[in-house]
C-alpha cells in the first residue's frame, strides 16, 4: 500500500514500468535497446538497470542536436549492417586520399598508399577512379562497425569492394573506410582508408 | 612573456608525450580529424592498417611532420 505526501505525490515501493516507455513527445519514435557488450555507442553503454521498455532518440545523449534524427529520416546513431547515413552526400574522400591514404611520403598514410598500389595497382595518379569506386560502393556497403568518438562524433566503418587497375584489373577487393558523423542530419565525412594486407 | 599555442593540423605526424589509452608516450599516429579543443589521431600498424583512434589534446602531442 501507498501514501501519499502532503504534495500529493506517492511514496511506497516504487513501479518499474514494464511496458514500453512513452516518447519524449509525439513525434519521436522509440527504438529496442541494443544488445549488451558492445561499446560502440553511447546508447550501448547506458546500464541495464536505466534500460526501461524502449528509448527515444529524443533522450539519446548522442542526439547532441536535441533535434529529432526522424525529421530527417536518419537513423541515429548508426547501427551495423545498416547503409551509412547521408552517404549520397559524403565528402572529403579526395582530399583524405590525396593527402594521406595515397600519399606515399606520408609516414602513417604511406603504409596504405602502399597497400593501394600493391594490391589494386592504384596509385595518387588515380585518385579520381578511387573517389568514385568509393562514392558509388558508400550507397550500397553496409556499415560493418560503429565507433563512439563521444562528444565529438560517431565512427562508422564501411568496407567498400574496389576493382583494381591496369595489371590487377580482375581483382576486387575490400576497401576499409571510416566515416566521421557529427550529429544526426550531417554528411559523412571520410577519415581514412586502407586495405587490410 | 607571450605565449604560444601550438596548433597541429589534420594529417599531422604526431607522437604521444604521455599514455592516452592504451597507447604508451612515444607512439606515432596521424590526426585524421581536428575539434576546438581535441584531436583524432589514427595509429596504424606497419601494414597501414588502423589499430586504433584515440582523442587527444594538443598539448598530449608533438609535431614530428611535417
Amino acid at each position: 500500500m501507498t501514501s501519499s505526501t502532503p504534495s500529493g505525490l506517492p511514496t511506497g515501493p516504487r513501479t518499474v514500468p514494464t511496458s514500453p516507455a512513452p516518447a519524449a513527445c509525439g513525434r519521436h519514435a522509440t527504438h529496442e535497446w541494443p544488445a549488451t557488450g558492445r561499446s560502440g555507442t553511447r546508447i550501448a553503454r547506458v546500464p541495464e538497470s536505466r534500460r526501461i521498455g524502449r528509448y527515444s532518440c529524443r533522450d539519446s545523449l548522442t542526439c547532441r542536436e536535441r533535434s529529432c534524427c526522424h525529421d530527417a529520416g536518419v537513423p541515429w546513431p548508426p547501427t551495423i549492417g545498416q547503409q551509412l547515413p547521408l552517404a549520397e552526400q559524403a565528402w572529403g574522400i579526395r582530399e583524405k586520399l590525396v593527402a594521406y591514404s595515397l600519399n606515399l611520403d606520408h609516414e602513417v598514410g604511406g603504409p596504405k598508399a602502399a597497400g593501394f598500389e600493391r594490391i589494386l595497382g592504384i596509385v595518387r595518379a588515380d585518385v579520381e577512379y578511387l573517389v568514385e569506386a568509393l562514392r558509388a560502393g558508400v550507397l550500397s556497403a553496409p556499415i560493418s562497425d560503429v565507433r563512439d568518438n563521444a562528444p565529438f562524433s560517431v565512427l562508422c566503418e564501411v568496407r567498400v569492394p574496389v576493382a583494381g587497375l591496369r595489371e590487377h584489373r580482375d581483382r576486387v577487393v575490400a576497401v576499409t573506410t571510416s566515416w566521421e558523423l557529427r550529429h544526426a542530419d550531417d554528411r559523412p565525412r571520410m577519415v581514412t582508408a586502407y586495405i587490410k594486407g | 612573456m607571450a605565449t604560444t599555442k601550438r596548433t597541429i593540423s589534420e594529417h599531422d605526424v604526431v607522437e604521444l608525450r604521455e599514455q592516452v589509452g592504451a597507447w604508451p608516450a612515444g607512439t606515432r599516429g596521424a590526426v585524421i580529424s581536428v575539434y576546438d579543443d581535441a584531436l583524432l589521431v589514427e595509429i596504424a600498424g606497419p601494414g597501414g592498417k588502423t589499430l586504433d583512434m584515440v582523442q587527444a589534446a594538443v598539448e598530449q602531442l608533438d609535431v614530428k611532420w611535417p
